[in-house]
């Protein structure tokens, strides 16, 4: 019991019933989930989000699609999809043939299954019906290329009241089939918050050091445009209001740091990819008062650098 | 938007508060009860009947019963969910699974739930060759999975292992409500996660089965319903319970390591 506390671990009762419960209303969370919806609040305050090539909304408009209109490589999404399900990557398409980024090939009766199941809810929170739509294909960033199985890492930033506690790398595997999620086997790396370069690894929950696939160590990555995206996660507070949010960024090798989603239910194991327990840091921004969420993005950004100095809010290597 | 946090240790004095108040008021009502019971000698007071059976007639006894023993099972479930950290399909299906099980018997009740389980995961893995949509697949899919379950009781009847009472309504219901729960649960999260979820939900279901079949338990609701008073204020305390799962323990097991 001794060792618990030192470690400070927080568990998902905890999470539901002190953060989530208490700083995600259901509205905000709602707002949050629907990826369009989203994006179109994001680029409100131009934060920079993956460009939206079309939408799906009924049944009918699968079969009179024209998919000539999209560029040779992009990405299908459900539009409240969960976990990454349902997310297609396309390499390349001709008429009536898909090509996957796994070098699969689709049929256009596969094809449009996938989209009519996407319609149906299928990959969505709920069950509930659903919009499909196409979006850029972002590139992976030349840092992270001897780290990766096929598909490009993404970036959570844990943003607690509006002020960023943790990050973590996640680098796709052959076994998450190219995905950055954690439960369907991508590694995650804890990041030092200060320097944004990456720490150790976790592999389903076991530490790990090196990318199973590249057999390349996961250590020591330096992520670009790291104080942009901090700076991004602080202003995204304002746009979605959620007290308790993972923030996921993908550094694109053109366009740089863009956000692909807002989770208002991010997991756990981001403390096993940091090798710390959250709640030494949660109580540290807790530690600033009442209303550290109603202050303006530069002064959250502001506390943010000064628990750098804090020692709590550094990781040891 | 103001924002304040709630703060914690009143939430939780408050939380303690009412449970305090619904256990320890439960527990006086039965004395109480039962004090007058000892004076006043009438039907529906007499302890040692329960008021509830002189309520209801007694073919409704069994049903009875039944109600009684949900709530019961609800705090083994979230026990089991909140403490422990098994998953199991929904707050409810272990629950009504192992009522289940009290009419149709163990056994019985684990051979229609496997033997339709896996007929109907047979037809769903050929169904999805076929590219049939989702809704019109799980249709096809419990259709089958029901049906199964009716030549199942007619063949065990006809080689006279089993009496026809075996086909309770409730054990139908509740394993095809298990099998469209897995098959979703199975596309959504993968099949490991389906299956360690239904192997949750039954482990969980056969805790309960183990419970209510005392029929000193079900008899000392029946006689004491203030019980489901105190089960709520143990519910209600659990609601604050904010420390680690034990499955917990073992997923953070590297770090615990330090």
């Amino acid at each position: 019991m001794k060792k618990l506390n030192s470690t400070g671990l927080l568990g998902l009762n905890r999470r539901n019933a002190s953060y989530s419960s208490v700083w995600n209303d259901s509205q905000h969370l709602a707002r949050a989930d629907d990826k369009l919806k989203a994006k179109a609040m994001l680029q409100e305050i131009e934060i920079p989000v993956p460009e939206t090539y079309s939408v799906i909304e009924h049944q009918f408009e699968i079969r009179s699609f024209q998919d000539a209109k999209l560029p040779q490589s992009f990405v299908v999404k459900p539009a409240r999809g969960r976990e990454g399900r349902g997310i297609l990557v396309i390499e390349s398409h001709t008429d009536g043939v898909w090509r996957k980024k796994n070098s699969q090939l689709l049929s256009r009766l596969e094809w449009e299954l996938h989209l009519a199941n996407i319609l149906a809810g299928l990959y969505s929170l709920g069950g509930r019906s659903d919009r499909v739509f196409f979006e850029y294909c972002t590139e992976c960033h030349d840092v992270f290329s001897e780290v990766t199985y096929q598909g490009t890492p993404d970036i959570r930033i844990l943003v607690y009241r509006g002020v960023p506690v943790a990050g973590m790398l996640r680098l796709p595997t052959k076994e998450s089939d190219g995905r950055a999620n954690l439960h369907q086997g991508a590694i995650g790396v804890g990041i030092d918050m200060a320097e944004g370069v990456s720490l150790h690894g976790v592999h389903h929950s076991r530490y790990t050091d090196i990318h199973p696939d590249t057999r390349k160590p996961v250590k020591g990555i330096r992520i670009p445009f790291w104080k942009n995206i901090v700076e991004i996660a602080v202003k995204t507070y304002s746009v979605f209001q959620l007290g308790y949010a993972g923030v996921d960024f993908v550094v694109d090798k053109l366009r740089g740091p863009m956000i692909l989603e807002v989770n208002g239910r991010p997991g756990l194991a981001i403390q096993l990819a940091n090798r710390i327990g959250l709640l030494d840091r949660l109580n540290a921004v807790d530690a600033y008062g009442k209303s550290i969420e109603e202050k303006t993005w530069q002064e959250r950004l502001h506390i943010f650098n000064e628990l750098l100095i804090d020692s709590v809010h550094r990781i040891p290597r | 938007m103001a924002k304040i946090k709630k703060d914690t240790d009143l939430m939780d004095r408050r939380v303690y508060r009412i449970a305090a108040i619904l256990i320890f008021g439960a527990v006086a009502i039965g004395f109480f009860r039962h004090f007058i019971s000892l004076f006043i000698i009438s039907e529906s007071y007499a302890v040692t009947s329960p008021w509830l059976s002189s309520i209801f007639p007694p073919e409704m006894h069994g049903q009875v019963t039944s109600v009684v023993l949900i709530p019961l099972g609800l705090l083994v479930v979230t026990m089991f969910r909140n403490v422990v950290g098994i998953s199991t399909f929904g707050t409810s299906t272990p629950v009504l699974l192992a009522i289940a099980l009290r009419e149709t018997s163990l056994i019985f009740g684990l051979i229609f739930l496997i033997a339709s389980g896996l007929v109907g995961s047979f037809v769903r893995s050929h169904l999805s060759r076929l590219h049939i949509l989702l809704i019109p697949a799980l249709s096809i899919v419990l259709t089958v999975a029901a049906t199964s379950m009716l030549i199942i009781v007619l063949v065990l009847h006809h080689q006279g292992s089993v009496p026809l009472d075996y086909f309770s309504p409730l054990s139908i219901v509740v394993i095809t409500w298990m099998i469209e729960r897995f098959a979703i649960l199975q596309l959504e999260s993968g099949t490991r996660e389906a299956l360690k979820t239904a192997a949750g939900t039954l482990f969980v279901a056969i805790v309960i089965y183990g419970i209510i079949r005392f029929h000193l338990i079900s008899h000392f609701l029946l006689l004491y319903p203030e019980t489901i008073l105190i089960i709520t204020g143990l519910l209600l305390l659990l609601g604050r319970y904010t420390g680690l799962r034990w499955t917990e323990y073992y997923r953070f097991r590297d770090l615990m390591k330090k």
